[in-house]
Parts: C-alpha cells; sequence; structure tokens
C-alpha cells in the first residue's frame, strides 16, 4: 500500500518525520518498505510568470519569452505554443537540475540568448495529465519564486507500507490515520459527508446474488470530463496511482481516503438503464478496462446492463462502458461485494486491481455509502455536474458484536501484568468502544475491524500498542520433559558421520527432478507436481540416483577429478490417501581414492564401495549379505544387493554403462540403501564376550576354482564345517592366470582356530582342516599343492 | 706372574680405550679375556706358584679381570651410543610432506545447522517429530487456520500435487499432526525438514529446510515465547544476542510476530546487510491461535502454547556468511569441503 506522507502529515497533524513515522508503523506491525521521495530529481524550479511573448526572429516554432521570479526578469526561448502573458509558468533557472540530471546552462539558440527553460509536464516527468501539450499552467494564485517542490508538494515522500494480510482496514488513508493516532494517543476520525437520502431513484438495482449485500448508486448528470486539478493528480501521485481523468481521479482518490473502491460508468454507454448483479452465464464473455477480453466461469460475480456485462464486480471494469472525454452523464456505483468471490474472480482472471485487493480483504460496510457521498460532492464540485437521486438496494449495516475481555486472560496470554485501565485506554485509542465491567472489559467492534473476532485478538492489539518490547522475557514452567532424539533419529544422524568418515561428502539434492532425469536413469518417475516452477524441477523423485548422479556430473564438470558423495534423504512413490516417501541413503564414487606422495591413489572400484557399504552397516550395528543381482540401473556383472535374512535392505554396484553415457559419466559406483529397514535391522547395542585365555592356531589354505564360484561361498562352507572352532576366516590373496589353467582363480585364506575351554590339539586342528578341504574339493575347489 | 698380569692390565687398558667399534672391542676382549686370551694363559702359570702366594695371586687376577671387564663394558656402552648417534643423524623425515591421511569426508553445512539447532532445543526438553513432506492440504491449511479461500493463503505459493494434496510449505503440518496425536497431554516439540513454496532467487529457494518448534500447557505466555527464543539466539549466534518481536500476522498465531537479531554483520550498528536497521529478520512466531488448538483437541480455555518457525537455510547463511541461497543446493564440492571441521 502507498501512501502519500504529507497527506497523513496533514490529516493527523503529525510532527513525525517520514523515517519516525516508519518506525512507529514499524513497532506496531506494519513495515514501511520503502520511503520514496515523489520528485528526487527536480531541483531549483520556481514559479514564474509571463511577461511578455514574442516571436523568435530567427525561427517559426520558438518565442522569445520575458519572465519574471518576482526578483529578476530573465530572456526564455521558448518552444511551446499554448502561452500567454499573465500565465505562470515553472521557470527552471540556469543552474537548476531536471530528471534525467539534465542541467539548464545558459545558452543561445538560434542567435537569441536564453537564460532557462520554461518546463511541460513531461520535462518534470510527474506523469501530470495536461488539457493541452506544451508548457505546464500553475494556477494564477501561485506565489512568484515559491520553489515549485514546495508548491506543488513535490517534496513528499510516498511510504511504501507492507501490511499484514489480515489488516484491510488499512488500506486507506481514514485506516491508517486511526492507527497512527491510536500509536501516538491522538485519537483521529475523518470527517463524514452527510449522506443524501436513499431510494430506488428511477434506475433500478437488482440484485440476484447474495454475493453482493449492498449496491449504491448515483446518476450524475451533465459533468465536464478533463484534467483533474493539480493538487488531486499530485496526491494520487504520492500514492503511487497515475493520473486519469477528473472522474476516475475522484473514485480513486475517494477509494484511497475511505478504502471503498468505487466504479465509474458512462451512463450513455449502459446498454439499458438498469443494473443487475448476478453470476456469469456460461460462454458469456467481457472486455475489460485494460483491453483484454475474458471468458467468464459461472462462479464469476458481475454487474450487468441489459443482459451485458460491463463490470466483473468488484474486480475491473468493461472497456465498452468507461469514462472518456465525451462522457457527460455517469453512473457512480458504491457496492458490498463478497470477498471470498472477487478473490476467486481475480485469481482465476489473473487479475490484481487496487478495487480487487480491498475487496479481498474486506471494506467497512459503513464505508459504501459514505463514500459515494463523498464522490458525488467531489464530483459536482470539480467536474460540475448534477447529481440525481440515490439508487440503494441491500444492507450496509456493519455486523457489530461486542467481545468480553478479562485482563487476567490478556495478561496470561501475553506474560504481562497490565490494568483493567490500562487496557481500556488502549483499546479506546483504536477506535474500538470500550466498556469496562469489575473484572472485563467490553470490547464493541464492528466490520471495520474484521480481523477482530475473538479475545485473543484483543490481546494482540493491547500487546501490539503496548509494545512487545516491554514484554518480560521468561521461560516456560511447566514439568520437566526428556530432550532427546528418538532412536531412528539418532541413528541418522550417526549415518551422516560414518558416512564422512568414509570420506564421503554430503550433499541435499532437490526433491523434484526433471523426467528426463528419471527416464535417463531408467528410475521411477515418482510424484508429479501439477503446477511445478519448471519442466527441470516437475516431479518428486522415485529415486535417488538421478540427483546424486547430476550432483556427480555437476562436480565433474566443474574442475573436480574426483567426486565421492552421499546423501540421505527422501524418495516418493505415488499413493493413497497420501504419497508414500522412504528415506533413503545412498552414495556415489567416480574418479580416483585422492592421491598420496606415497601411493597413487586406486580408480574408484566395486570392492572400494564395497569397503565403504560394509564400514557404514558394521557402523550401525547391521549385520548383513551381499549377493548377486542387482536391479536394472546396475552394471549386470559389477553389482549386487544387500540383504539381511529376508529383508531386501539396498543395492551397490557400478551404474550401467548405458546410463552414465547419456550422463556424460565415465564409471559411476553407486549404492542405494532403504533407510528405514536399517533402522530396523541395526543391532541396538554391543554385547559383552570375555576374550578367551587359550592360544589360537592358525592354518592358511590355498585352492583353486573357477571364476564363477563365489569367495563367499566357499567362506560360508568353511565356516559351515569349520564350526565354533573357526574364530575368523579372511581372504588374503585372489590370483588369476599365470600359471592357472584359463577361467580358474587361486584363493588363499587364513583361519583362525581357538577353543573357548581349552588348548587345542594340533591333532583336532588338523582333523578340521582335512574335513574342510574335503568339503571344498566337492564343492568344485582344489587345495593347491 | 705379578709383572705379568700387572703388565697385561697395563697393555690392555688402552687397546680397550682406542677400540674404534664394536667389533674392534670384540677383538680385544677375545685377545684378553676369551677362551684362549692373555689372561687364561697367564692364569694356566697358577698351578707352578708356591702354595702361599696362590691367594694372593688369585686376588690380583680377579682385580686385573674386574678391571679390564668393567673398562670393556664402559667402552661398549661409549661405542653403542655413538653409534645410536650416528643412525640417529641419518634418520631424517620431512615434516611438512603431507600425511598419509584416513579418509574423511563431510557433512552439509545445512544438516551441521539444522543439529545445532536441535542440540538446542533437546537441552531444553523439546523432542523432535517428523511428518510427510507430501501433505494433504487439510493438515497443511485447514487445520492452521486456513481454510480455502482464505487471502493469507496466498502468502506461501503452494506446489499441488492435485486438489487435495500439496507439497508442505512448512512444517506446521507435523505440530498439528503431534497435537493431535498426544493431545490433551502437554507437549514441546520442534519439527525440523524441508518445505517447498514456489519462489526462486538469491534469497529463496524452491525446496528449503524449516524448523518449527511448539510448546502446548497451562500458563505458557507470550513473555515465555520471547525466553525461548532469546535463549536459542544466544546458543546459536552468540552470548551478546539480542532479539526484537515485531507484531505480525499469520492465521494460526494469535498475537503474532516476526522475530529478528541483532545483525550478525555489524553488531546492531547498522550495515547494508541489515539495510541499516542493526536488526536481521530469521522468525516468525506467535502463540497459538485457539482455533488451531480446538482443531487439535485441545481446549484453548485450559491451555496455551507458543509456536515458532524459522528458515535452517538462513541461519546457516547468517553463521557462515552465505550471500545466495542456491550455493546451499549445488552441492559444488568446492563449498562442502569447507565444512570440514571445527565446533561447526
Ligand atoms: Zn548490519
Amino acid at each position: 500500500m502507498k501512501m502519500s506522507y504529507k497527506w497523513l502529515q496533514e490529516t493527523l497533524g503529525l510532527g513525525l518525520s517520514p523515517q519516525e513515522l516508519a518506525d512507529e508503523l514499524a513497532a506496531a506491525g506494519s513495515q514501511v518498505e520503502s520511503i520514496d521521495s515523489l520528485a528526487p530529481e527536480i531541483r531549483g524550479v520556481v514559479v514564474a510568470e509571463l511577461l511578455a511573448v514574442q516571436p523568435h526572429p530567427n525561427a517559426d516554432r520558438l518565442s522569445l519569452t520575458k519572465v519574471s521570479d518576482g526578483e529578476a526578469v530573465y530572456d526564455v526561448v521558448c518552444g511551446a505554443h499554448n502561452i500567454a502573458p499573465g500565465d505562470r509558468v515553472p521557470l527552471a533557472r540556469v543552474g537548476a537540475v531536471l530528471p534525467g540530471n539534465f542541467q539548464i546552462k545558459k545558452s543561445k539558440i538560434r542567435g537569441e540568448v536564453s537564460q532557462g527553460m520554461l518546463c511541460s509536464a513531461e520535462e518534470l516527468q510527474l506523469g501530470l495529465v495536461q488539457a493541452s501539450a506544451g508548457i505546464l499552467q500553475l494556477p494564477k494564485d501561485a506565489p512568484l519564486g515559491r520553489d515549485i517542490n514546495e508548491y506543488l508538494g513535490l517534496d513528499d515522500c510516498i511510504l511504501d507500507i507492507e501490511l499484514t494480510a489480515d489488516r484491510g482496514d488499512l488500506l486507506s488513508l481514514r485506516g491508517l490515520a486511526i492507527e497512527i493516532g491510536a500509536l501516538l494517543a491522538q485519537p483521529f476520525t475523518l470527517k463524514e459527508p452527510v449522506p443524501a437520502p436513499g431510494g430506488q431513484g428511477r434506475f433500478p438495482v437488482t440484485l440476484e446474488t447474495d454475493a453482493c449485500t449492498f449496491y449504491a448508486g448515483r446518476i450524475i448528470e451533465g459533468v465536464k470530463v478533463g484534467p483533474s486539478p493539480l493538487w488531486l493528480q499530485l496526491r494520487l501521485l504520492a500514492c503511487g496511482m497515475r493520473p486519469r481523468n477528473n472522474i476516475v481521479d475522484i473514485a480513486n482518490l475517494v477509494m484511497l481516503e475511505w478504502g471503498q473502491p468505487l466504479h465509474t460508468f458512462d451512463a450513455d454507454k449502459l446498454p439499458r438503464q438498469e443494473i443487475t448483479v448476478r453470476l456469469a452465464r456460461p460462454g458469456e464473455k467481457i472486455v475489460t478496462l485494460d483491453g483484454k477480453e475474458r471468458c467468464l466461469e459461472p462462479e464469476m460475480m458481475l454487474i450487468t446492463s441489459g443482459e451485458r456485462p460491463v463490470a466483473l464486480a468488484g474486480v475491473m471494469g468493461s472497456l465498452d462502458s468507461e469514462v472518456d472525454e465525451g462522457t457527460t452523464d455517469l453512473f457512480l456505483e458504491s457496492a458490498l461485494f463478497n470477498p471470498v468471490s472477487v478473490r476467486r474472480t481475480a485469481k482465476a482472471l489473473g487479475l490484481a486491481s487496487e478495487a480487487a485487493t480491498r475487496f479481498e480483504k474486506g471494506v467497512d460496510p459503513r464505508g459504501a455509502a459514505l463514500a459515494l457521498q463523498r464522490a458525488a460532492d467531489l464530483v459536482a464540485e470539480l467536474a460540475g455536474g448534477t447529481p440525481a437521486a440515490l439508487v440503494q438496494v441491500g444492507s450496509d449495516i456493519s455486523r457489530s458484536r461486542v467481545i468480553p475481555v478479562s485482563m487476567e486472560r490478556v495478561n496470561g496470554l501475553l506474560g504481562t501484568r497490565l490494568s483493567l485501565a490500562e487496557g481500556a485506554d488502549i483499546l479506546a485509542r483504536l477506535g474500538l468502544a470500550v466498556e469496562s465491567g469489575d473484572n472485563e472489559l467490553l470490547v464493541g467492534v464492528d466490520d471495520r475491524r474484521r480481523d477482530l473476532q475473538v479475545w485473543q485478538d484483543i490481546a494482540e492489539e493491547v500487546g501490539r500498542l503496548y509494545g512487545f518490547a516491554k514484554v518480560p522475557a521468561t521461560l516456560p514452567k511447566g514439568a520437566l520433559t526428556l530432550g532427546a532424539r528418538k532412536y531412528s533419529q539418532s541413528l541418522e544422524w550417526q549415518a551422516r558421520e560414518l558416512l564422512a568418515g568414509s570420506g564421503l561428502h554430503e550433499v541435499v539434492t532437490y526433491s523434484f527432478i526433471s523426467p528426463e532425469m528419471a527416464e535417463d536413469s531408467w528410475s521411477p518417475p515418482g510424484v508429479e507436481i501439477a503446477n511445478p516452477l519448471t519442466r527441470e524441477a516437475s516431479v518428486m523423485r522415485g529415486a535417488i540416483l538421478p540427483s546424486l548422479l547430476a550432483a556427480v556430473a555437476y562436480n565433474l564438470s566443474h574442475g573436480q577429478d574426483s567426486a565421492a558423495i552421499f546423501e540421505i534423504g527422501n524418495i516418493y512413490s505415488p499413493g493413497r490417501p497420501l504419497p508414500a516417501q522412504s528415506l533413503r541413503a545412498a552414495g556415489a564414487l567416480a574418479g580416483r581414492e585422492p592421491r598420496h606422495w606415497q601411493n597413487p591413489g586406486r580408480e574408484y572400484d566395486f570392492y572400494f564401495l564395497k569397503g565403504v557399504v560394509q564400514q557404514f552397516l558394521e557402523g550401525l550395528g547391521v549385520e548383513a549379505e551381499f549377493r548377486e543381482k542387482a536391479g536394472p540401473q546396475f552394471h549386470p556383472g559389477r553389482s549386487g544387493q544387500v540383504n539381511q535374512g529376508d529383508t531386501h535392505l539396498g543395492y551397490l554396484g557400478q551404474v550401467h554403462p548405458a546410463i552414465t553415457a547419456k550422463w556424460k559419466l565415465d564409471d559411476v559406483w553407486f549404492f542405494d540403501l532403504d533407510f528405514t529397514a536399517l533402522v530396523r535391522g541395526a543391532r541396538p547395542e554391543g554385547r559383552f564376550v570375555p576374550p578367551s585365555r587359550f592360544p589360537a592356531v592358525r592354518r592358511d589354505l590355498a585352492v583353486e576354482c573357477g571364476q564363477g564360484l563365489p569367495a563367499g561361498t566357499l567362506m560360508a562352507l568353511i565356516q559351515e564345517v569349520g564350526g565354533e572352532l573357526l574364530e575368523d576366516i579372511e581372504c588374503f590373496d585372489v590370483y588369476s592366470g599365470g600359471s592357472l589353467a584359463p577361467g580358474d582363480k587361486s584363493l588363499a585364506f587364513a583361519l583362525t582356530f581357538r577353543h573357548g575351554q581349552r588348548t587345542l590339539a594340533e591333532k583336532d586342528v588338523q582333523k578340521k582342516v582335512e574335513e574342510i578341504i574335503g568339503c571344498l574339493a566337492a564343492a568344485g575347489a582344489r587345495l593347491r599343492s | 706372574m705379578e709383572e705379568k698380569l700387572k703388565a697385561l692390565r697395563d697393555q690392555s687398558l688402552p687397546a680397550i680405550a682406542a677400540a674404534q667399534d664394536l667389533d674392534a672391542l670384540e677383538e680385544v676382549r677375545l685377545a684378553v679375556l676369551g677362551k684362549k686370551g692373555q689372561l687364561t694363559t697367564v692364569l694356566r702359570q697358577m698351578g707352578s706358584l708356591p702354595p702361599e702366594e696362590r691367594p694372593l695371586m688369585g686376588k690380583l687376577a680377579n682385580e686385573v679381570r674386574d678391571a679390564l671387564e668393567g673398562a670393556l663394558a664402559g667402552r661398549r656402552t661409549e661405542l653403542q651410543e655413538e653409534e645410536r648417534e650416528q643412525r640417529l643423524a641419518q634418520e631424517r623425515v620431512d615434516v611438512t610432506l603431507p600425511g598419509r591421511k584416513p579418509r574423511r569426508g563431510t557433512i552439509h553445512p545445512l544438516s551441521l545447522v539444522r543439529r545445532r539447532i536441535e542440540d538446542v532445543f533437546l537441552g531444553m526438553g523439546y523432542s523432535i517429530e517428523e511428518g510427510p513432506e507430501i501433505e494433504s492440504d487439510y493438515y497443511n491449511f485447514v487445520a492452521l487456520n486456513l481454510p480455502k479461500d482464505h487471502p493469507a493463503r496466498d502468502m506461501q505459493d503452494t506446489f499441488y500435487i492435485d486438489e487435495e494434496t500439496v507439497l508442505r510449505t512448512h512444517t506446521s503440518p507435523v505440530q498439528v499432526r503431534t497435537m493431535q496425536r498426544l493431545c490433551p497431554a502437554p507437549l514441546k516439540m520442534i519439527c525440523p525438514g524441508k518445505v517447498y513454496r514456489k519462489d526462486d532467487d538469491a534469497t529463496h529457494s524452491p525446496m528449503f529446510f524449516q524448523v518449527e518448534g511448539l510448546v502446548v500447557d497451562r500458563g505458557i505466555t507470550l513473555a515465555d515465547l520471547k525466553g525461548t527464543l532469546l535463549l536459542f539466539a544466544r546458543q546459536v549466534f552468540g552470548p551478546e544476542q539480542k532479539i526484537r518481536l515485531r507484531p505480525s500476522y499469520f492465521p494460526f498465531t494469535e498475537p503474532s510476530a516476526e522475530v529478528d537479531i541483532l545483525c550478525t554483520a555489524c553488531g546492531g550498528q547498522g550495515c547494508r546487510m541489515c539495510g541499516e536497521t542493526g536488526w536481521l529478520e530469521i522468525l516468525g512466531a506467535g502463540m497459538v491461535h485457539p482455533q488451531v488448538l480446538r482443531f487439535s483437541g485441545y481446549d484453548p480455555d485450559q491451555v496455551s502454547g507458543f509456536a515458532f518457525g524459522m528458515g535452517i537455510d538462513r541461519v546457516a547463511m547468517l553463521l557462515y556468511g552465505i550471500t545466495d541461497i542456491r550455493h546451499l543446493f549445488q552441492n559444488d564440492l568446492r563449498v562442502l569441503k569447507q565444512f570440514k571441521g571445527g565446533l561447526c
């Protein structure tokens, strides 16, 4: 909401600077976003009188003028034709500055000296509307030599006030003056015009929808449409609005003053001398003031005349009923429209207007008739014309209510110790009707303040005006409560520490991806967003792979030769009643291990990846098995699945080269684990086993077998046969080629045997080892000689 | 014989002192004290001595042996020390060359800040609650006193899945779900997590992290909210911090306030970052609206509550001096690797 500082200053007799006023408003909840000078770029322009106007001897289109600023007479060459001796005009003397940092210098124009410049409205760049082109004509009583900024009130500021969504009542001079008056303890009421008596008149109005509760109008005959007087134009400019003509300007001024939007029709352009307010019919159209044709939906409220829509109620009028230079008879409308209806219409059509903004937030019903009267008075005064009888249907009665407010409760909510009298004083300053009872206040509120409904709303008003700064700072006094993370929450932090401890960097990627990212990763698309910002961010991801591939690709194309990253985040899938989300712990590796001068660093491979995953699972206390076969997103031979018994925990392996090729990446190693399953499968805590007092016996076994036989199968076999005596198996060498038959490999295991209660006899170990060798042979692994 | 023993001692002691390394010393030892050494040779003559001289000569022989052995041991220690000195003089490392560090990655700054905020409230006895990111319109809006067509819905530009399903615009639906679960018990909770709004510029990301807090109990006041947030601000931003509450409007709280902390760049003096005001807005807060309490089953005549919400991203940006929120979601390793250590 933009408001003229001077208007407020004059209305309230304020002694505050714009900044001081802004601070007061901010402390009470209305932030002033900016304070802009109305004409920051005009300096040294004064009011002057034309003494003489003569043709320029060397140029047909120019004149030589003599002008006086009351102290001296200047020769000024002028190119405009709307000037005559006796006119009062703005004179930019030598040294003055005009917008665009245009400096006025002494000059010669076609051989004649010019000691300045007479200014047009365009040159002042204020957006003023003039009856004729040329030099800006000032009133005859404008004092000579007076600085134009001061005289026109250009030394005003536009306050851009950010109002909270509940304070529709502040969208007017009246509302702001009441608020500021309350803050400064100088209560304010806006002078009310005397309304004409209402009636049906000879201009019938029919309300066919209850979304319009009140409709008043007035025909004003014989008006003369033209530019508004300068004061009115400047006032609108200082409120951030553009002047157009006297009729529209008056409607806008009254709206700014009272907060009640008005609409003006050219009465002769209305198809019939009647108004009907109704909802739109299927297929109806209207061309709005901005020149756009709008297709109407059945729930939109219209002002119609003779069946034809002439305005979108409370939003915008039609082009073909607009007031223009030729208008002589005017129909002035002031009505109360349902906020939700206006909001829906404005939203559906993407139309934001000053009127709609006010109706959406709810206007003061009492203001409707008063604003209409005020506008009619102003039209008669500034545009001539005779107001006809008032037409009025519906009810503009403001619903008033009495809210009982106990100060004990107010203090209980705010943590303050205000007395009944202090509370009553604050509320009275706000223009509310307050009656003091024994222990409570009876606060009378009407629809000027729709935001005040329950006693807590009143408590806020009391707190706000008392000052939040004066509210003490205490801590809740309730019973002690346990502040602790839940098990899964603790494990999630542990997971971050573990993965970071393995050299991976945590990333946080957007939950939304593009359908192409999902497609290029052979991943499920997830959940579609109905109104995405861009197609690149239009689905909630169904898998974490696309996000991590994108992060790897970003880093490899931004100067990194390697990337090791992880993310703990949700993926999404369609579901009822709500789409499902599932927490994943995933990571990706590309490039090579960090290099060291003693160690060149290997390229990332499956076993590095598996090491990270093993370390992670061990750190979480999850015992898991690794098996062949992962999802289709993986290299078929370089991937596997992680399971705990029958529970599937996730996958790991090389991302399928066809996918990485689409992302223009080389090998990427990736794991993706179901974090919720990990939490369920994690051993809550360790268990103590006393270390054995008896010595261990170690045996190394080297076997040869076909490449297809997994080491894990052999180790499981060894463990099974070794039983309780076998404390540990380590595979310490894997080898192929050389003297081995093609397609064979050699595996070497270190076995540690130990008995819990006695020293193992050599022969017991030997027996076990032979048994193991026998079973390995049966499984296809021969002992190496 | 006595002369021979004395001569042996007088000759051998300089030889021992002259030995230049352990091998030479061993040679001397063998020559003098070895099985076939000179002392043995001399002692063999003991049998030819008259019996009365033998004890005397035996004593002298022992004295000579002790002297020689002592000298040998002394010289051995000397030589060993010399040798170690020499070795140590040769063994050197370059302490400025990089060590073989075990690999270590980093935790994302947003996670670090989130944990820091969580820890402050855990310390005050709050629980941490979670909920779905794709929410029903009911929990995201209606139960928070934001019915359909409420003008304040425009305050949060919303992503929709369908008419009744949204990407949550705040973590408040978790508050509602928790209140409904725990009502009528008192409650103290925070709910951190991802939220979504249709916004994208240097200070707004369409996805960001929020943490909201809620306390519901008998006798909870605006003053309690102020004290709690002051404690939080001092814990996270430094012991000198101050907070400022400005009246505001949220449909789910009444009264409502925007909360500022002293500008982290200028400490309140006024600078470009704080628009010369000395204050930075970091929080929205207020007393839970009676309608919201009622929706969740509480009786607003019996209990009251306060709620607050802040952007974790915003806190991270202030703490680390990040000026563009997009740095937090770009996942550039050059940025991430900066958060290596210290009390983040
Ligand atoms: Zn600052």
